[in-house]
C-alpha cells in the first residue's frame, strides 16, 4: 500500500476539508456560538493539524482540494443574490453607504500599508497588505498585479476576516453601534466574506448589507489600487 | 439544481473572460458577480434553480476559505522576518478601519433619519 498516493489524492483533501468544516460547525454549536471557534478558524486549524500529523505537503493538499477553492469563485458570483434581494434596503441607504465606502477603503488600505511601513515592512509586504480588507478571490490577483506575495495575501485577508468575525460583535457593542445596516457595513467592508458569514448569523438584513458592502469594497479597492498601479 | 449551477458557472466564466482584457483593473470573480447581478435585475430575480444553488453556496461560505486559509503554514519564514509590521497591520489597522467604518456609517444613518423626521 502506498500511503503517500492516498494522502496526496483529491479524495483525501476534499474529505478532510469537508470533515474539518463539519467538525468545526459542530464545535461552534457545542461551545455556544463563541466567536473564537468560528467554523472558518476551526476548519483551517483542523486541516493544518492533520497536515502536520501526516507530514502531507500543503501544495498537494491545495491541489487536491482544488474544487473547493474553485467553488469560492462560484460562491462569490452567488453573492449577487442577497444584493438583489435587498435592493430596496440598499437604495434607501445609498448615500451613507457610498460616503462610508469612500472613507473606509482609504482607511483600510492606508492604515495597513502605513503602519507596516512605519514598522519597517518590506516593499513586497506593503503591496501584499494593500488589498487586505477585500475578499480572497479579489485580493489574490490584486496583490499579484501589485507585486506582493499572493499566497500571503490570501492568509492576511483571511486573518483580517477572522479577526473581524471574532471581535466584530463585542466591538460593535462597545461602540454602541446598533443599526443593523451599520453593523453589516462594518463587518462586510473590513471583514469581507468571513465577516459577511458572521453578519448572516446576526440576521438576514445584516448579512445582506455585509454582502453588498463586501462587494462594493472589493470593486472599489481593486479598481482604486489597479488604477493607482503603485 | 444543475441548471442553477450551470448559470452561476456561466457568469463565473464570463467574469474570467472579461478579466483577461488587458488593463482591466478588476479581477474576474467580482466581474462575474456584477454580471450575475445585472442578470438578476433584468430577469426579475432569475430562476428558482439559481436561487437554490446560490443559497447552498452562501450557507457554507466559510467552507470555501479553508484551502487558501491553510496556506499560512507555508509562509513561516516571511512571517517570522516581517512579524512586527505584519502584526501591526493585521491587528491595529484592522481595528482602526473597523471602528471608523462602524461609527461613520452609524452616524450618517442617524443623521439621515433625523433629517427625515
Amino acid at each position: 500500500m502506498n500511503v503517500q498516493s492516498v494522502l496526496q489524492s483529491p479524495q483525501f483533501a476534499i474529505t478532510l476539508t469537508l470533515a474539518a468544516y463539519l467538525l468545526g460547525q459542530w464545535l461552534y454549536k457545542r461551545l455556544g456560538y463563541s466567536s473564537l471557534v468560528q467554523p472558518v478558524v476551526s476548519g483551517i486549524a483542523l486541516v493544518m493539524l492533520v497536515l502536520w500529523l501526516t507530514g502531507l505537503d500543503y501544495h498537494y493538499y491545495f491541489a487536491g482540494a482544488g474544487i473547493i477553492h474553485f467553488l469560492l469563485g462560484t460562491a462569490t458570483v452567488a453573492l449577487a443574490l442577497p444584493l438583489y434581494h435587498h435592493l430596496r434596503l440598499i437604495r434607501s441607504h445609498l448615500k451613507p453607504l457610498l460616503i462610508t465606502l469612500l472613507v473606509s477603503g482609504l482607511v483600510a488600505s492606508g492604515s495597513a500599508v502605513g503602519l507596516a511601513w512605519l514598522a519597517g515592512g518590506s516593499d513586497s509586504l506593503l503591496r501584499t497588505l494593500a488589498p487586505k480588507s477585500i475578499t480572497t478571490p479579489f485580493a489574490i490577483p490584486v496583490a499579484e498585479a501589485l507585486g506582493g506575495y499572493p499566497a500571503l495575501a490570501a492568509t492576511v485577508v483571511i486573518a483580517t476576516g477572522i479577526l473581524v468575525a471574532a471581535l466584530g460583535t463585542p466591538v460593535l457593542r462597545l461602540l454602541r453601534v446598533d443599526h443593523p445596516v451599520a453593523q453589516g457595513a462594518a463587518l462586510g467592508m473590513i471583514g469581507h466574506g468571513v465577516g459577511t458569514a458572521r453578519a448572516f448569523q446576526l440576521g438576514p438584513d445584516v448579512g445582506a448589507f455585509a454582502a453588498l458592502s463586501m462587494g462594493l469594497m472589493g470593486l472599489y479597492t481593486a479598481l482604486g489600487l489597479g488604477l493607482l498601479g503603485l | 439544481m444543475l441548471k442553477g449551477l450551470t448559470v452561476l458557472l456561466l457568469f463565473q466564466l464570463a467574469g474570467l473572460a472579461l478579466g483577461q482584457i488587458p488593463g482591466m483593473p478588476v479581477p474576474g470573480a467580482i466581474l462575474g458577480m456584477v454580471l450575475f447581478f445585472g442578470y438578476l435585475v433584468i430577469t426579475d430575480g432569475g430562476g428558482e434553480s439559481e436561487q437554490k444553488v446560490g443559497k447552498i453556496l452562501l450557507d457554507h461560505l466559510p467552507l470555501f476559505f479553508i484551502p487558501a486559509g491553510v496556506g499560512v503554514i507555508t509562509l513561516g519564514a516571511i512571517i517570522k522576518e516581517q512579524a512586527l509590521p505584519l502584526i501591526l497591520a493585521l491587528t491595529l489597522a484592522t481595528l482602526v478601519a473597523f471602528v471608523v467604518t462602524a461609527l461613520l456609517m452609524q452616524w450618517l444613518l442617524k443623521r439621515a433619519q433625523r433629517n427625515e423626521s
